[in-house]
């Protein structure tokens, strides 16, 4: 049986490679993948917590399935929570990368994509599912 | 019964925070000299020593940050908590900061002070309630299921349910009403209560009040009949402890019982309720997979 | 010297609307209503303890915006920096304003969602204004 797989996205405010990464985040889990992955809270996984709702759930989860973590810049905050907390990740997607493999794609702000920027989410999506068809071919 | 009372600090030593905690155990064994002082770096390492202490004694757990080391010690035990102290929040509670620097400052130490004049407050005031909070420890066993990360709880004594997820746990002639853990979950977070007028006179599954959370708005429907004799007014403040304490601090109001002894023909137990849920949960996902 | 300003670190939590609703509130405050007196920080930076991140907020305002009772922002920044001086949960706003019940969704927010966070965004800026031109140190 598949293992649903996690997607951590970066939670940071300042860059707009955070925006970039919740949102592929999310039409990853609701559009491309909707049964095989669920999102996991990146500042809730970090925190950890062992009440209810704490970041507990999220990091035992990544413990027994498989992670996947979206950055949005240099300092992979969640690859290292995830490898601090739970275990090694099973794949990491660079955002900066993404966009400097677009160049013709201009993203408005952090506030709003804009046109460009919600395409070049897509185009972080599609390379996360793609990685997920990859993790489940694996196992 | 003599009550018998422990201490764990986290021991924190690279923060202030856990210098504070580290002090307020210290300061409580100076108020309380019977209390005993639980090394956290023993106890991880060589817990045989602690044994007899730790079964018979109540226990009170001080972390000094969001790692929560003497929590864990803990947790993984049967362990009668006495009561759990967070120094961030003692902090912001006492309007005190302690400040960065590892060797206590005077707030540092003033902090240290009033907790530990609060815990002892508590413990005084607590003399008589004993048995009462080795009961409510024991009621709390519970049946669960992990869904993807999210889990689902049921108790296993004590509380009936309805097909609409809604739980009573009678005391006598009374009984307290609520959600169960998976529809608080299904609901999503709880932003606004509805609570029924005291007095009213309810039959078994009537709407007895609502709850609106992001996602919908849905009422509460009564596992038994009878007549509503107090309600959670603390639910209009802290609508959240439904979805984070449903079974507990989320009860949604209480009744005199009129008819029990037929209503709870009509309900599940436990471990009715946790097969029933896990059905629920099972077609669900289903008719997800089928619909794609 | 250069001047003061508030260090605004929302929560950004990525699975429900409250977290949505602190990060929209923080983007109004830095754009528009305390341009030249507000700044956004990246909380995963803080948890990660990134030197000049926490340097700087030591040396500035610092003001949390939560979207749940576990508080992620508030307490590592307790944990990490020893001090916050103003936080906000956007679970207050949407309880004062019950007619205005945030939508579910958060890529794209819903018009609700957008003017709860004008509101708080409103008590924020009030807020950074107020601790900027307080003179007395918070205890």
């Amino acid at each position: 049986m598949k293992k649903k797989v996690g997607i951590i996205a970066c939670s940071g405010e300042k860059l707009l490679g955070g925006t970039l990464s919740r949102a592929a985040a999310r039409i990853v889990v609701k559009k491309l993948k909707p049964h095989d992955t669920i999102v996991l809270c990146q500042p809730l996984f970090a925190a950890g917590g062992l009440e209810r709702h704490g970041g507990q759930q999220e990091r035992d989860f990544a413990k027994e399935h498989p992670t996947i973590t979206i950055e949005g810049c240099e300092e992979l905050c969640s690859k290292i929570a995830v490898e601090r907390y739970s275990g090694p990740v099973a794949a990491t997607i660079r955002v900066d990368e993404i966009m400097k493999a677009h160049p013709e794609l201009k993203p408005k702000s952090r506030e709003d994509l804009g046109k460009d920027g919600l395409k070049l989410a897509e185009i972080i999506a599609e390379e996360i599912a793609k990685k997920v068809d990859e993790l489940h071919k694996q196992r | 019964m003599d009550k018998k009372l422990c201490v764990l600090p986290c021991n924190g030593i690279d923060k202030s925070l856990g210098v504070v905690a580290r002090t307020v155990a210290l300061k409580l064994i100076e108020l309380e000299p019977e209390m005993n002082l639980i090394c956290p770096v023993l106890l991880n390492t060589n817990d045989e020593r602690y044994e007899t202490i730790l079964k018979e004694s109540n226990i009170v757990i001080i972390d000094g940050c969001m790692t929560r080391c003497a929590t864990k010690l803990v947790d993984e035990r049967n362990q009668k908590i006495f009561k759990r102290i967070f120094i961030p929040a003692m902090s912001k509670q006492f309007k005190i900061k302690p400040g960065t620097n590892l060797e206590l400052n005077e707030n540092g130490q003033k902090l240290a002070e009033k907790i530990s004049i609060e815990i002892i407050k508590e413990l005084k005031a607590s003399e008589y309630d004993e048995i009462s909070i080795e009961k409510k420890l024991e009621e709390f066993d519970f049946y669960e299921i992990t869904v993807d990360k999210y889990y689902f709880q049921v108790p296993k004594n004590s509380y009936f349910f309805n097909e609409n997820d809604c739980w009573v746990k009678p005391n006598g002639n009374t009984a307290l009403i609520g959600i169960s853990d998976y529809l608080q979950n299904r609901v999503s977070d709880i932003m606004f209560v509805e609570l029924p007028k005291v007095g009213t006179e309810i039959e078994q599954f009537d709407d007895v009040g609502s709850f609106d959370s992001v996602k919908t708005v849905l009422d509460l429907i009564s596992p038994c009949s009878g007549r509503i004799i107090s309600v959670n007014k603390d639910l209009k403040e802290h609508p959240e402890w439904m979805n984070q304490d449903p079974y507990r601090k989320g009860w949604f109001a209480e009744l005199e019982l009129k008819n029990f002894d037929e209503d709870w023909e009509l309900l599940m137990d436990g471990s009715g309720y946790f097969k029933y849920m896990k059905e629920t949960i099972t077609k669900e996902k289903e008719e997800m997979d089928f619909k794609n | 010297m250069s001047k003061k300003k508030g260090y605004i670190i929302p929560c950004s939590g990525i699975g429900k609307v409250f977290g949505s609703i602190g990060r929209e509130t923080a983007y109004i405050v830095v754009n528009e209503l305390a341009k030249d007196k507000a700044d956004l920080e990246c909380l995963p930076l803080i948890v990660k303890g990134k030197k000049e991140v926490i340097e700087a907020l030591k040396e500035n305002k610092i003001i949390s915006i939560d979207g749940c009772p576990l508080k992620c922002s508030y307490n590592n920044i307790m944990e990490k920096v020893g001090r916050v001086d103003a936080q906000f949960m956007t679970t207050d706003i949407v309880k004062e304003n019950r007619d205005l019940k945030p939508e579910p969704y958060i890529i794209p927010i819903g018009e609700n969602t957008k003017e709860l966070s004008k509101k708080l965004a409103e008590k924020v800026a009030e807020k950074i204004n107020e601790l900027l031109e307080n003179k007395v140190e918070v205890e």
